[in-house]
């Protein structure tokens, strides 16, 4: 046991080393833009949604160089299966939170993508420049419906995470409503997408810093949606619809 | 007048119509959205019930004051009893 455990230990202390270095990374990154480029975009005379346009488009640059970075410091591979039905816009994207990366992961996958987020982020000073200058929307907003409608209008890919907050590995899935509810408020069909993680890290109850000697295999599976149609239902009132549709949601991840 | 009782009862009804909930679930104590799943976009719903039963005008910001059911049949106690309104059962 104690060689193998010295075998290990250079090798797992260099991911920690790398795995930090991604983070602080990640971190100064966003610190970096917040103080540099998304700033010049206030500067110009353009339009909110302009601005949030672009502000998307240098993060959907920034995030998969960030996951190339973290591919080659040997942390993690990522494995994309038909992400080509997620490419045109105005898709209301919902997806499983088993780790700390999953927003990431997804925003870089596809273009112009808004995102419910935590109040938190708006906060904290390495990502509240960020998610103000791309217009993602807090997740305690009371106008939270009509600005995801808008979204989706607008032709802008919305991600959701239903959970509310990451996975917890032990529990069964239990999905708050918030996206059903957007999907009937604007009318849009819901385009699941699971994502895996092995083996299981930066998960909810982990720290950034306990990693595995094997790569982390993250795979995000793109599925068929499941349309609104059916739920909209007028003979029943909103709430219903929306528990409905949430039910039919939490079965399909827990039968993935 | 009606007794805080009445309120409670129509308060049940509409909560079975609305959100599908367990009327042996509600209780005074329960707590709206732990105890009965009612979330921050149900209240919205909620609120606009009881505005067309109280013709008040509800703003959401009271509404988050509202935690337990105790809480809501007292507002809406109140509401009636302000604007002179009887249920009818």
């Amino acid at each position: 046991m104690a060689s193998d455990a010295g075998e290990d230990a250079p090798l797992l202390s260099r991911k920690v080393l790398f795995s930090g270095l991604s983070f602080a990374l990640f971190g100064l990154t966003g610190l970096l833009l917040s103080l540099t480029v998304f700033p010049l975009f206030y500067l110009l005379p353009v339009s909110r949604a302009q601005r949030q346009r672009w502000s998307r488009a240098v993060l959907s640059r920034v995030f998969p160089a960030f996951i190339r970075f973290m591919k080659i410091c040997g942390l993690i591979q990522v494995r994309h299966q038909n992400f080509d039905i997620l490419q045109s816009g105005g898709r209301l994207i919902v997806a499983n939170h088993p780790s700390l990366l999953d927003v990431v992961y997804l925003i870089a996958s596809v273009e112009n993508a808004n995102c419910l987020v935590k109040p938190s982020l708006f906060f904290n000073p390495f990502t509240a420049g960020t998610v103000r200058a791309a217009g993602y929307i807090r997740n305690d907003s009371d106008t939270l419906l009509q600005r995801a409608s808008e979204s989706l209008r607008a032709g802008d890919t919305l991600i959701v995470f239903p959970e509310g907050t990451r996975t917890h590995p032990d529990k069964p899935f239990r999905f708050l409503r918030g996206a059903a509810n957007i999907a009937l408020e604007a009318g849009c069909d819901v385009w699941p997408v699971t994502i895996r993680c092995t083996p299981a890290r930066l998960m909810k109850n982990q720290s950034w810093y306990e990693m595995s000697r094997s790569t982390l295999q993250v795979s995000l599976t793109a599925h068929p949606p499941l349309e609104v149609a059916p739920y909209l239902d007028d003979s029943l009132p909103r709430p219903r619809q929306s528990r409905r549709l949430t039910q039919d949601l939490e079965a399909f991840y827990t039968a993935q | 007048m009606q007794s805080k009782d009445q309120v409670f009862q129509q308060l049940v009804k509409i909560m079975q119509e609305l959100f599908e909930v367990d009327p042996s679930q509600v209780h005074l104590d329960a707590q709206l959205s732990d105890d009965l799943d009612i979330d921050s976009i149900d209240a919205v719903d909620m609120a606009a019930q009881l505005q067309e039963m109280t013709g008040s005008r509800i703003e959401p910001a009271a509404f988050k004051e509202i935690r337990t059911v105790q809480d809501l049949v007292d507002a809406t106690h109140a509401l009636l009893t302000e604007k002179g309104i009887e249920l009818n059962a």
